[in-house]
């Protein structure tokens, strides 16, 4: 009977360690820059909440909704001759961001108690969750004509990010081994303790080098769309003439905020606001943005505008509305950062983006090692004595 | 410089450490509060019984947008109590005064600030043989409209 040899790969595992290598080690200080900033990102609420007491909300009642009303009028009183622009929640421990349009055609931003209305502070800094989300996803280069440089190179990464990925599980043989027995040998010499733990590093974090990679890819398409101008999200339509107040002896009065916000809650149950956007002119809705029962997506998924001058509900959005580009742009966030639980998903994304990080040191310490040239043979003369 | 040169190639594998640089040489400059400086003296204009400043934001053409027609962005400065008398105000580029129904419908709109809205403001080819010229039409809550006018450079700038 004859022997069926066994089957030869078409290209040898050396090829596929060769290009784990090639498409990292040139990027390995930038690619642990990006895992430590996003790190930081996804957790840069509870930073802050750690470190700046001033801005600690005070802790609501049950079933409270923030004051929107009483908190711009707060900020408004603080920054004399401002108008509204809008109040951004990021999370309920922290002071409301209310951002005024100031008499000089700028923006200033007042932090404000969600419960007390007291003012915190007023900047026209821009605040240390947005400092860190620019240092990860754009490397603080200007934006200019709707495009940023660091935007691209950050989501360029996704591709060596993906392949060194592909490869890495290839040169790994039967890599499933490291979640049943894990091996970390600290004693047995340092090139087996990298080793150890960049394999370990490698698998324990793969579902986030994934989920990062491909929400990393939207993120360059996204890229890719904003500097082409082609327009993919859905802002609301302007109010239609008639349901505008006109020919009236005097200015007339919008219905309040938090009359805009109760509309909106009754008409999109389960909104949780994040963005509450002033009207921007008399043929401009209450617009409220913010997540909503499906958590994967992202706070602009689901979105009420309200009419300031009927209190009507104008129309609403949420996902099942959605074209696939917004499905994906509401999606990739959530995914790259962690949102998607709460606190305890960014947690989880934060510390293996630790991990993720020691992967990168890790991966080029090991490549160092294997391409230091060799030291020059020992001649017969030293090799007698 | 030539002896950096076998360095720098040993280490390329640090090549990257450029592009970390990058972001931590723009952190203080990123970090530091806006200065808030006076408003550009801009264009006087008068639309009816409401003056105003009008200037662009930069000194750019207008540029590629999402729309049909390259955009360049337009700041206006209310007089002094002016604001709220206001109803709508719009802008538009045309050779001639354009209709009311006209401005209502593809005029940009002033928005955000209430005393130094801002208009994204596209600029659509004009017909042969003649000069583009920026309309601002206002609108106040007593139903009445004003419409005025100023002469653009070839750049979109205003000419005086």
């Amino acid at each position: 009977m004859p022997v069926t040899p066994p089957r030869r790969p078409v290209l040898p595992p050396r090829f596929w360690f060769q290009l784990h290598g090639w498409v990292t080690w040139p990027l390995w200080v930038f690619l642990a820059f990006l895992f430590l900033t996003g790190s930081l990102a996804a957790v840069s609420n509870e930073v802050v909440w750690l470190l700046d007491p001033a801005v600690r909300a005070t802790p609501a009642p049950d079933g409270q909704t923030p004051a929107y009303g009483a908190a711009m009028e707060a900020a408004l009183a603080a920054v004399p001759g401002s108008s509204p622009d809008y109040i951004r929640q990021r999370t309920g421990f922290l002071a409301l961001e209310v951002v005024l349009w100031t008499p000089g055609g700028m923006t200033a931003t007042v932090l404000v108690d969600p419960v007390t209305a007291e003012v915190r502070r007023i900047t026209t800094a821009p605040l240390f969750q947005d400092v860190v989300r620019g240092l990860h996803s754009w490397l603080l280069l200007p934006w200019q004509d709707d495009y940023s440089l660091g935007y691209y190179a950050v989501s360029l990464t996704a591709l060596p990010l993906l392949v060194a990925m592909g490869t890495g599980l290839v040169v790994y043989k039967r890599f499933w081994r490291g979640y049943l027995t894990p091996r970390l040998r600290v004693t047995q010499g340092s090139r087996i303790f990298w080793g150890d733990l960049h394999r370990l590093a490698g698998i324990w974090s793969l579902w986030l080098l994934a989920l990062t990679g491909i929400t990393a890819l939207w993120f360059l398409v996204q890229a890719i769309l904003w500097h082409s101008h082609t327009a993919y999200l859905s802002e609301p339509p302007d109010l239609a003439e008639h349901t505008v107040p006109a020919q009236v002896s005097a200015p007339p009065a919008r219905i309040s905020a938090d009359a805009a916000f109760a509309a909106a809650q009754a008409a999109l149950p389960g909104l949780r606001v994040q963005w509450f956007v002033w009207p921007e002119h008399a043929l401009s809705p209450y617009a409220l943005w913010g997540t909503g029962p499906n958590p994967l997506y992202n706070s602009f998924s689901y979105g009420a505008f309200v009419n300031p001058w009927t209190g009507a509900v104008d129309s609403t959005r949420s996902p099942q509305d959605h074209t696939v580009l917004q499905t994906l742009d509401g999606l990739a966030d959530p995914l790259h950062y962690g949102t998607v639980g709460g606190i305890t998903t960014r947690i989880i994304w934060a510390v293996f983006g630790l991990i993720l990080t020691a992967l990168s040191v890790s991966g080029m310490i090991l490549w160092r090692r294997r391409t230091a040239p060799k030291p020059a043979p020992l001649s017969r003369k030293e090799t007698r004595s | 410089m030539i002896r950096l040169l076998p360095l720098l190639w040993r280490n390329r594998c640090h090549w990257a450490v450029f592009l970390v640089l990058i972001p931590l040489a723009l952190l203080p400059e990123t970090v530091r509060p806006l200065p808030a400086g006076p408003l550009p003296d801009g264009t006087a204009v008068q639309a009816g019984p409401w003056s105003a400043r009008l200037w662009p934001l930069d000194d750019t053409p207008p540029q590629t947008a999402e729309g049909p027609y390259p955009e360049k962005e337009f700041f206006l400065h209310w007089c002094d109590g002016c604001a709220p008398a206001i109803r709508q105000a719009r802008l538009l580029v045309a050779p001639t005064p354009p209709a009311d129904s006209t401005l209502r419908a593809e005029g940009a709109i002033l928005h955000g600030g209430v005393t130094t809205p801002s208009a994204h403001l596209p600029f659509p080819p004009q017909p042969p043989g003649t000069t583009p010229r920026l309309w601002l039409w206002v609108e106040g809550w007593d139903g009445q409209t004003h419409l005025t006018s100023l002469p653009l450079t070839a750049t979109g700038q205003p000419a005086n």
